[in-house]
Formats: C-alpha cells, structure tokens, sequence
C-alpha cells in the first residue's frame, strides 16, 4: 500500500486538492450565477431596499441554522471520503442519505479502508457515479413526472419510500457506531439525554434539536475525541510506543 | 409577467448547472480511475466499485423524485430539477421556502402562490442559493489547510490522531440516528399509533423497524459472504438492505391500513 509520505502519494494530493478546489470555486461562481441572471432579467420591481433587506435577513438566518452544521459535517466526512470525494459530495448534495453510503459501501466491495489512497479512489468514483446517476434519474424523472408520481406517491409505494433515510441509517450508520462503541458512547449517551429532554421537556423541542444540529455534533465531537484521549492515555505504555515505533517505520518506507 | 419559473431563462440556466455538475462527476471518475490504475487497482476492481455505486444510488435517487414532485408547486420543475442535482436537503428547502413565504405575507403552505409572486420568487432563489454555500465554502477556503494539520498530528501522538478521526464518523451519525431512534417513544410529538393505552408515532416506529431490519440484512449480508466466500454478497449489503427493508415496511402498512 503506498505511505501517505512518499512522493507519489504527495504529488497525488496536491493534485486533487487543487482540482477540487478549482471545480468547488466553478461550482461556488455557477450557483450564484442562477439568481444574478434570473434578477437582471426579471428583477425590475426586486431591487428595492425592501426587497433586498428581507433576502439578507433570511440569508442570515439560513446561514446561521444551517451553517455550523455543514461545516462540522464536512469536518467529520473529510478523514472519510477525502478531499476529491468530499468536495464533489458537498456541491451535489445528499451526502448523509446517498454519498456516503455509496462510498462506503465501494470501499468494501475492494477491501479498502477509509482514508488509505485505495479509498480515496473508490470515494470519488463512489459519489462521481452516484451524482450521475442521481441527475439522470431526476431528469427522466421531471420529464416524465405526471406519470411517475402517482406511482411513487401511491398508497402502497409511499410508506417504502419513506424509510430510505433510516435504512440507509441502520445498514451503514449503525455498525460504524457499534464498531467506535468504547470511543462513542458517551456521545450517544449526550446526544440521547438531549434529545429526550428537548422533545419531553421543551416546547417544539425536536425542532430545536434540528436547528441547533451544528452545535450539538461540535459537543459531540468535543467527548468522543476527549474520550479517545482517554483511551489513547490509558493504554499500556509498552502498546504506545509499538504503535508508534510501527508508524514511523511506514513513513521510513515510504520515504 | 412572465412566470419565473416556467421561463426559457429558468429552464437554460438549469440546463447549464445541471449538466457541468454531471461533466464534474465524470471528470473526476476519471482522474479517480488512472489514480487506482497508478495504485494498482484492476479495471474489474474499479468497475465493480463503479456498479456497486450505481446500484446503491438508484433508491435514494427515487426518493429524491418525491421531493422534486413536493416543490414543484413553489419552485416550478426547472429550479426544483436543479436543486435536487446539487446541494440542498428536503428540510433545508422547505424551511427557506416557509420562511421566504411567510415574510412576503403569502399563506402558509399554499406554495404555488410563490410562483405568482416575481420578487418573493426571486428572493427564495437567492436564499436558497446562499444559504447553503457554507459547507463548499469552507472546503475551497480551508479544506487543505485542514488537511495539513491532519497530517502534521503524526509522530509522538498519532495513534491518539487515529483514534479522534475514526470516531468523527460514527459521531457524526449518532446525532442523526438517535432522533430517528427516539421520537417513537409515548409522548413524543405525532402520536398516531396506539398500543394499549400507548400511544406511539406510527411513521417513527416504521423507520426503526427498517432501521433495524436493514441492520440485520446487512450482518446477515456479511455473515453469508464469509461463510460461503462470495464477495457478492458483501458488495449489494447496502442495496439488498434498503430494498427489502421497503418491502418490509410496505408489507407491514398494506397489512395495517
């Protein structure tokens, strides 16, 4: 397997970082283009202060809620799904419910781990397939709408629809969980009680739990990584320096 | 006036969006691809990785028509079209959508009041563009930058390192797997299940039981491909768990209703 140190891997990383941060910069400048045109071409009555003021306002309250939560979210999925498949993962969107999982489970399919060069690449193919294949079934979708959403809103299709997110949940979520239990309980525990109190005790409280997602997942990663510390002290010492000693012989060889 | 959402300039600018998001993807396949040949990794490899993605995505992207059907009425199909391509959760459009509505004085729900309505149609567009740049934002600004600290946390503390980036994931999903886990509970908001004298939120009780179904398939998945030495059944855990999870769930309510 190659070092993350050697030069190759080294050449690989400056090359992708700048790739994607290119193509996220496109993407930034694309997305914004949408509502410049549509305003110089319809916006005669919008730019009033009145108009302008309240888009601010709600562009203030939007980037407030949702925020925090985007940006810890990436945080958390960059060790996962590297620089190409995270920045391609955030500006198409989904990537709880559908990237992640696809990548995940493309890693699997070659024993990769996330993280390791092999997984990086099964990462950006993961989510560069699973954004075309979401486009192109959106697209036949809008044309053919009228005759596909009785079908998939349908008594009988609908209720399957509706716990997609939570399959995807139980099938890749869960395990992780299970696997980091030692490291994440304490989490769980936190994130548990609070949602507990939130939805008995407070008025609107899991709308409160939904909004406040940001700052919730920054407390949650504060104990995990406080309880990995713990783990990571209370380990015998001889277990320490093996693991170490081994670290810096894989940068020896890749050097 | 012209209808902003059903117009030739709506339906261009999602054509333009839309299709370099679908030429970004392939881009990058490619550069992934020469990347895995350059590891080592087989064209069989990498196509079955590439299958198996495919096959994983095609539900979820179903579930994605759903929300294009529900925004239709505010956002008109070519914006809604382009929104379920690129950034954007149901919750997030919904809540710009009710907030922008709401502060243009247009009835609650009645979405396809907005599309009658030139500037506050213009200035959903515009929040909902805005608002959720943060993530991609911060990964053009700072991702590398982050990347380098990542990297220089080696040495005397890496396998504490280690130990902090395996537990980000998991976390991460804790604080969405526990609310799906524990709104079913008596008392919680959206009773409409009753058990006893217990009353229980049926839709919640429907995503545990596929939840924890699709955890089982899932093991089950894993279990089978060691005992019999097929990797196939390890490739499609995810999609065998989400299809027959629906199957489930859709058995149990043509039973109940």
């Amino acid at each position: 397997m190659e070092s993350k140190t050697s030069e190759s891997y080294q050449k690989w990383n400056t090359s992708i970082f700048r790739t994607a941060r290119i193509a996220g910069l496109i993407c930034i400048l694309l997305m914004i283009s949408v509502p410049i045109v549509l305003t110089i071409v319809f916006g005669d009555t919008f730019q009033t202060g009145e108009n302008i003021g309240t888009t601010v306002v709600n562009i203030g309250i939007m980037l407030l809620v949702f925020a925090p939560t985007a940006i810890v979210e990436n945080i958390s999925l960059y060790p996962t799904l590297g620089a190409g498949g995270l920045i391609l993962a955030t500006a198409t969107g989904n990537v709880s419910g559908m990237k992640m999982p696809a990548a995940l489970s493309a890693m699997s399919t070659i024993d990769a781990k996330p993280g390791t060069p092999e997984g990086e690449v099964a990462s950006i193919l993961a989510v560069g397939f699973s954004s075309i294949v979401n486009n192109i079934i959106a697209g036949v979708s809008v044309i053919f709408l009228t005759q596909l959403a009785p079908v998939l809103e349908g008594e009988v299709l609908k209720p399957g629809f509706g716990v997609v997110f939570a399959a995807v949940l139980g099938a890749v979520a869960i395990p992780k969980i299970i696997m980091s239990w030692k490291q994440v309980w304490p989490s769980v525990v936190f994130v548990s009680v609070l949602y507990l109190v939130l939805e008995f005790f407070v008025p609107s409280g899991a709308k409160l739990f939904s909004v406040g997602k940001g700052i919730i997942i920054i407390i949650a990663l504060g104990i995990s990584i406080w309880k990995s510390y713990s783990m990571y002290k209370k380990r015998p010492k001889e277990a320490t320096e093996k693991a170490s000693a081994e670290i810096v012989a894989q940068e020896d060889d890749g050097e | 006036m012209e209808n902003i959402a059903t117009s030739s300039v709506m339906l261009a600018l999602a054509i333009i969006v839309v299709s370099y998001f679908t030429l970004q993807s392939v881009f990058f396949i490619v550069k992934a691809w020469k990347r895995g040949t350059q590891l080592g990794l087989t064209s069989k490899q990498m196509w079955k990785v590439s299958s198996n993605s495919i096959i994983v995505s095609i539900i979820p992207a179903f579930s994605n028509v759903l929300l294009l059907a529900t925004f239709i009425g505010a956002l008109g199909s070519f914006f809604s079209w382009m929104r379920v391509s690129i950034v954007g959760s149901p919750v997030y459009l919904q809540m710009v959508t009710n907030t922008t509505m709401s502060s243009y004085g247009l009835p609650e729900k009645q979405y396809e009041l907005l599309q009658t309505n030139p500037n506050a149609f213009l200035s959903n567009v515009w929040v909902i563009t805005i608002g959720i740049l943060a993530g991609l934002t911060f990964d053009v600004l700072f991702l590398k930058k982050f990347d380098k600290k990542l990297q220089n946390t080696g040495g005397k503390n890496a396998g504490f390192s280690e130990l902090a980036i395996a537990c980000m994931f998991p976390t991460l999903m804790t604080v969405f797997v526990a609310p799906e886990v524990l709104t079913f509970l008596p008392g919680a908001e959206s009773e409409t299940f009753t058990v006893g004298n217990t009353a229980l939120n049926f839709d919640n009780l429907m995503n545990i039981i596929a939840m924890f179904f699709a955890l089982v398939i899932t093991l089950g998945m894993y279990a089978l491909a060691k005992k019999t030495k097929k990797s196939v059944f390890k490739d499609f855990a995810l999609p065998a768990s989400i299809i027959f999870s629906m199957a489930l769930i859709i058995g149990i309510n043509l039973i109940i209703k």
